[in-house]
């Protein structure tokens, strides 16, 4: 297990102020926090590449507090890359262990075997600069894995790829995950930490403000900051499956509680997500053509930014902004029965 | 210079003196070029990248030969390497000699030229992303696997210049070699023994010649600098034509 406790560090206007967590073996960790907040720092200070001020570092009991980079077991991917230009890729991949002083036909089966895991083989005697965005990124992280890190550090590993290239990362960070490695995942994106974490941790202003799963993080946010953060109250973990006849995909919630929603037909697992300000809401069952009609009683209220809050228990539970004026005119309070509808198309499906 | 012919070119460059004085300009400046460059290139990657008290004030001195006479220079560099000061001394006690040696003239050439070479190669080093030697780092690599592997390879372009620049004026030096050695004759000492004893008719010609082989050896070096420039980067170029 990694483990963080009490980090401060300080240069010039940023500060890091009593970091605590921890990673556990094979875990999936999250650390979501907007631009600035001190993730990137953090991840240094793990690799070595910079030394904290007082706490401690360690790492299945051993102390890497004051370890040197070059002797520490956590491999960084960095959100530049920073490949090797004047490398083949091989060489890129090969670097770590050519430092081992490893026998060359050593060092070649270990790079050809990861490079066909990772589809980079057909590249392997190619300049990193003739690479593609998303070729460069599974070189640096084969470059990374290579060396076989206890833990695999990523500094917003996503935030320079197209959408497409997104969904086969993730199919690819979760299949190294899989194999037994420990991810510490810093991202300023919501649906990211929503897509990957087994655990995630809330950074602003150098604090850590909330750990916990995405659930627990997410549904109940303990602060305005981590609700603005991830814009959405509304997310399920759903499992998919087809609708006969219909490009439409059926969400299940919870066994009986559907959300009808599109997307990638490939996704079997993952979050549906739905704006507050799709939803409609109606004290008497709606015509509308909307396809999610959900029946509900409004189990909490309370004044928010906009007006009110509102939470509906309708089998899966909603939360909707209301105005003040709205309120007022259904004369809605808890307990009152209503409905809450919105359709297929409005439903984002993350896998 | 033009006034020189090719037979007087030809004569001059038969007289055994002559060629003597060029080679030991030659060889004398790559001599000093090569032996400052050991401690000088690692000297330009702590400037590039340490920070340590009167660091600017270092990097200043670093400057200092260029602007004072060179000849103060010599005078300066023979109260070092004189039998009597303690490195001259001590060389002397291991059988190197410095004043009125070759040796003397290597250094005398190198110290006046340093400056070129350290002034390329710290801005060849400076030009390194910070993050590849951290990502080196963190690839299991030590600090100096780190300054071999990445920056000195990805510097090397600014190195070979600043080398190539401290040879070339190296070569031309005067006034601090003529302090430590007259004897044995640089050309450039040479042309002015020639120039004082004969007049300019006579050291016009040794001046073409001095210019043409310096001239050659500088365009050698730069066409050879230039077949080192990355492959990648030359396919950028012409791209960019």
């Amino acid at each position: 297990m990694l483990e963080l406790r009490n980090i401060n560090y300080e240069t010039g206007d940023f500060n890091l102020k009593n970091i605590n967590f921890s990673v556990g073996e094979g875990e999936y960790f999250v650390l979501l926090g907007p631009s600035g907040a001190g993730k990137s720092v953090l991840l240094e200070l793990i690799a070595g590449l910079t030394y904290a001020d007082s706490g401690n570092i360690s790492y299945k009991g051993k102390d890497y507090t004051d370890a040197p980079a070059w002797k520490r077991p956590f491999g960084l991917v960095f959100q530049d890359l920073a490949l090797f230009q004047h490398m083949k890729v091989y060489d890129n991949i090969a670097y770590s262990l050519k430092r081992h002083n490893l026998r060359k036909d050593v060092i070649k089966q270990r790079v050809e075997e990861l490079s066909k895991e990772l589809e980079i083989f057909h590249l392997l005697y190619r300049k990193p600069d003739s690479l593609s965005g998303g070729e460069q990124q599974r070189v640096a992280l084969a470059r990374t894995l290579v060396q076989k890190p206890s833990v695999l550090l990523l500094d917003e590993p996503l935030s320079a790829v197209d959408v497409t290239l997104q969904h086969e990362l993730r199919a690819l960070l979760r299949m190294i995950n899989r194999n037994g490695v420990s991810i510490i995942h810093v991202t300023h994106s919501f649906e990211e930490a929503l897509a990957m974490a087994q655990k995630v941790s809330i950074i602003e202003n150098g604090n850590i403000i909330h750990t916990g799963t995405t659930l627990e993080v997410f549904e109940r946010p303990k602060s305005s900051f981590i609700a603005n953060l991830s814009g959405h109250r509304n997310f399920f973990k759903v499992k998919v499956s087809h609708e006969t006849n219909s490009n439409l995909l059926k969400a299940e919630v919870t066994p009986g509680n559907l959300i009808y929603c599109y997307g990638e037909p490939s996704i079997k697992e993952g979050y549906a997500l739905i704006n507050q300000e799709n939803i409609v809401l109606s004290i008497d069952k709606p015509d509308l053509s909307t396809r999610n009609n959900f029946h509900g009683i409004i189990t909490d209220l309370h004044p928010s930014r906009h007006g009110f809050e509102i939470s509906i228990d309708a089998g899966i539970r909603l939360h909707v902004q209301l105005t003040a004026e709205s309120v007022q005119k259904f004369n809605l309070e808890q307990g009152s029965k209503i409905w809450a509808c919105f359709k297929a198309s409005s439903v984002t499906l993350i896998d | 210079m033009l006034k020189s012919t090719w037979p007087e070119l030809f004569q001059v460059s038969q007289n055994r003196d002559v060629q003597e004085s060029i080679l030991l300009t030659l060889a004398a400046s790559m001599l000093g070029t090569l032996l400052l460059a050991i401690p000088g290139i690692p000297l330009a990657y702590i400037l590039a990248r340490k920070q340590f008290p009167f660091r600017s004030f270092v990097i200043g001195l670093v400057d200092l030969p260029v602007v004072i006479p060179h000849s103060a220079a010599g005078i300066a560099l023979l109260g070092f390497l004189s039998r009597d000061s303690f490195v001259g001394g001590g060389m002397a006690h291991l059988g190197v000699d410095f004043i009125g040696k070759p040796a003397g003239i290597a250094m005398a050439m190198a110290f006046v030229s340093l400056p070129f070479l350290l002034n390329a190669a710290r801005e060849g080093f400076a030009s390194v992303p910070i993050r590849l030697e951290q990502a080196a780092l963190n690839l299991g690599a030590t600090p100096s696997q780190v300054f071999f592997t990445i920056s000195l390879p990805l510097a090397w372009r600014s190195i070979l210049s600043g080398l190539i620049m401290m040879f070339a004026r190296g070569m031309s030096e005067f006034g601090a070699v003529v302090i430590i050695a007259y004897h044995p004759m640089t050309s450039s000492v040479m042309l002015w023994e020639w120039f004082g004893a004969y007049g300019l008719k006579y050291a016009r010609p040794i001046a073409v010649l001095v210019i043409l082989i310096s001239l050659i050896f500088f365009v050698l070096l730069r066409l050879l600098s230039k077949n080192n420039v990355p492959v990648s980067r030359k396919k950028r170029k012409i791209k960019n034509a």
